[in-house]
């Protein structure tokens, strides 16, 4: 009996290291590309620091919480926060809106269906400085957009020149080349909802609009949830789309200002990388905060079967 | 069993180790060979066209033939030079010499990870060099830096346009203006003038303003407001376009694509030019005087890291690039203009159309603004914007407002 205990203990010690064994890899990189560097930004957000200063991390100078109180009173900030804000309000509704309708079009009967979430997928796989630059030619003052809008006597625009245009532009711009994304997962959703119970419903006569709304929007609510807040910690953290647009700052008047871009040009343009951090902990604050109430709101486990 | 158990041990450190291959600092080559008195010095520089790159192979090339005890090995920098430069320097991993660009100058020497480099300068040398040029890479009297070469704004223009409308190359604001208005016609516009602050800067100071005192801000005044505000009433009388507005993406394009008659650009126009508009027949002409001459000239240094190891190598490596004999290669090339006085005469005589160029930089700024340049440019860039956009009333009020952006 105890030799046979011992052995397996041995067995289960054994599994436990080859376990380790097996993710070692990924717990080292982890540790070293991101645990690592997210403690040192935590710790140099209380710092004054820049990457030309001659002393290192642990020597420069701690400023208690003075970064994250400068943040607060900085305009640029500020207005960074609304635009991010904004991009996010407009971004996310309409994008998973449009991705949850291209899902029920490509999970439906329709000819051509393989074609069509390709089709939509394709965006989604194109790297974003590409998908800028064809904006770019796209929202052009002599470009596509203003030719077609002429056709309808409409003048043209510089959309990306104009402190109104630029923001809902971009947001144009983020909603077509990432829908695709969401449509995948909103399809994994819908074809894990069991046939049966849209059988059960059609029995009880309920008709296409009830079976929708009493059957696949409660069971898509994981998907949903999942997707919300993919989309909104994405949104939040918009950068290449704006600065590719605005070349880098932020321009015109701010407009495009993002947070991430701002601290990217605060940390490597301005120097003061302590600032920068600041930044990015008070984005991860609000993100994490947005979750969480989500989470509140759409996440409880909700079984059916 | 142990076989098997091996095998997935050694897997995962091979997987394990194998992330980490080139994290690992490649310096330790050069010390495995011991005592060799061949010592290497990085060269950091970034990417740029074939011709430049060839200009500095070949100065390297010559530099190596002279100094055989001395390789040079280029590390070019793509993408964001300043921000990789800045991880380099942080991990103490930069190279001996490197580029850098006269607006980061006071930022890197402020820091003090440049070297200053006097004790190993020859002061009857450094005389031949542009004054206004050195004097953007000096800091309390220290030279931290010597200028490679130069260049500065002029306005191109479209010769057969002029011709067709009858107009001379100006030469003052109200000819400039004039010029501007007579050639806006058939869907042309007079002028292409983007709202950079690298653009109007040149006439704020053309109209007796000034940038900075120091490190203080100085161009919240009357004068430097006047600039500012001749130079977007061009825009707002409908003389000139932004080159956004016209659907390109810089001064250059408008030019090159014939929708505009005059352009303010600098000598690597040259270049662009040849591609992009090679059926453009154009001329260069002076910058407008306004109440007196002003313009920008854009320079770029080779400095030494502080922590290089091998500190008078580097400093003959400096001096050689920047020695007459490589900038005569820069003045033959036609890339740039040379940042000494001596080779600048080779320059214009090789390309006697340039001249302007060359004398257009005379009563020029370096384009640096003190401890607070990258705030300056900034709040500028802002001050530039809100006026065409008609957020402020006028100039002056665009300069107020910028003043106190900075000062935050």
């Amino acid at each position: 009996m105890s030799s046979k205990r011992g052995t397996l203990t041995r067995i289960k010690t054994r599994e436990k290291i080859d376990g380790w064994l097996f993710v070692l890899p990924f717990v080292i990189s982890t540790l070293v590309f991101f645990a690592g560097p997210l403690v040192v930004a935590f710790i140099l957000s209380f710092k004054e620091y820049s990457f030309l200063d001659q002393n290192t991390i642990w020597q420069a100078k701690w400023v208690g919480f003075d970064n994250y109180l400068n943040a607060l009173k900085d305009p640029v900030f500020k207005k960074a926060l609304l635009n991010t804000t904004l991009y996010s309000l407009g971004v996310v509704p309409i994008q998973l809106i449009i991705a949850l309708i291209l899902a029920l079009i490509v999970d439906s009967d329709i000819k051509g269906k393989t074609f069509f979430r390709v089709a939509y997928y394709i965006p989604t796989v194109t790297s974003t400085v590409a998908v800028s630059v064809m904006f770019m030619f796209i929202f052009k003052t002599d470009g596509l957009l203003n030719k077609f809008l002429k056709l309808f006597g409409i003048p043209p625009y510089n959309w990306f020149g104009d402190v109104r245009l630029a923001l809902p532009s971009i947001m144009g711009m983020a909603i077509w080349s990432s829908v695709g994304l969401y449509m995948i997962i909103f399809l994994a959703g819908l074809q894990d909802i069991p046939h049966s119970l849209y059988e059960a419903a059609w029995i009880d006569g309920a008709n296409k609009w009830q079976q929708f709304w009493y059957v696949t929007l409660p069971l898509l609510r994981p998907t949903f949830f999942f997707n919300l807040v993919v989309s909104l910690i994405g949104t939040f953290q918009v950068f290449d789309q704006a600065y590719v647009v605005s070349g880098g700052n932020g321009g015109p008047l701010n407009a495009t200002m993002t947070v991430v871009l701002y601290l990217y040009r605060t940390g490597f343009r301005d120097f003061k990388m302590g600032y920068a951090c600041a930044i990015a902990f008070i984005l991860f604050a609000i993100i994490f905060a947005l979750t969480l109430v989500q989470k509140k709101l759409f996440g409880e486990e909700t079984q059916y079967q | 069993m142990k076989f098997k158990r091996f095998v997935a041990t050694a897997t995962a450190l091979l997987i394990t180790t194998s992330l980490f291959v080139g994290c690992g600092k490649k310096e330790g080559q050069t010390t495995e060979q011991p005592k060799e008195e061949k010592v290497t010095i990085t060269l950091g520089c970034w990417g740029s066209s074939p011709a430049e790159t060839q200009l500095l192979d070949d100065q390297i090339k010559k530099f190596e033939e002279t100094h055989p005890n001395i390789k040079i090995e280029k590390q070019v920098i793509t993408g964001d030079y300043n921000q990789a430069l800045q991880a380099k320097i942080a991990s103490k991993t930069e190279p001996d010499v490197y580029y850098l660009d006269v607006f980061q100058a006071p930022a890197y020497i402020s820091k003090g990870v440049v070297e200053p480099l006097d004790s190993y300068l020859d002061m009857e040398d450094v005389k031949d060099f542009e004054e206004f040029l050195i004097e953007g890479f000096k800091k309390d009297g220290k030279i931290y830096g010597l200028p490679k070469d130069f260049n500065s704004l002029a306005i191109f223009y479209n010769k057969d346009m002029f011709e067709k409308a009858g107009v001379k190359e100006p030469t003052t604001w109200a000819e400039l203006e004039e010029a501007a208005k007579k050639l806006t016609k058939d869907g042309v516009y007079g002028m292409s003038l983007s709202a950079d602050a690298a653009r109007f800067i040149p006439f704020m100071l053309q109209a007796g303003g000034k940038i900075n005192e120091g490190d203080a801000v100085a161009f919240n005044t009357q004068e430097a407001a006047k600039g500012l505000d001749f130079y977007f009433s061009l825009i707002k009388k409908g003389y000139a376009k932004q080159p956004k507005d016209l659907g390109e993406g810089w001064n250059g394009d408008a030019l090159a694509h014939k929708k505009v008659a005059m352009a303010i650009e600098g000598g690597w126009m040259i270049p662009f030019m040849k591609d992009a508009g090679p059926d453009v027949k154009y001329g260069i002409t002076k910058l407008p005087k306004g109440d007196k001459e002003g313009n920008l000239a854009f320079t770029v240094a080779y400095a030494m890291s502080v922590n290089s190891k091998h500190k008078k190598e580097a400093a003959e490596v400096i001096k050689f690039l920047t020695g007459k004999e490589a900038l005569k290669m820069v003045a033959e090339s036609g890339l740039a203009i040379p940042s000494r006085k001596s080779m600048e005469q080779l320059y214009t005589e090789k390309y006697p159309e340039r001249t302007s160029l060359v004398e257009g930089t005379k009563g020029a700024q370096v384009f640096q603004f003190g401890a607070n340049t990258t705030k300056i440019m900034d709040a500028l860039n802002k001050a530039g914007e809100k006026l065409l956009f008609n957020k402020v009333n006028d100039g002056k009020a665009a300069l107020d407002e910028a003043a106190k952006e900075v000062g935050q």
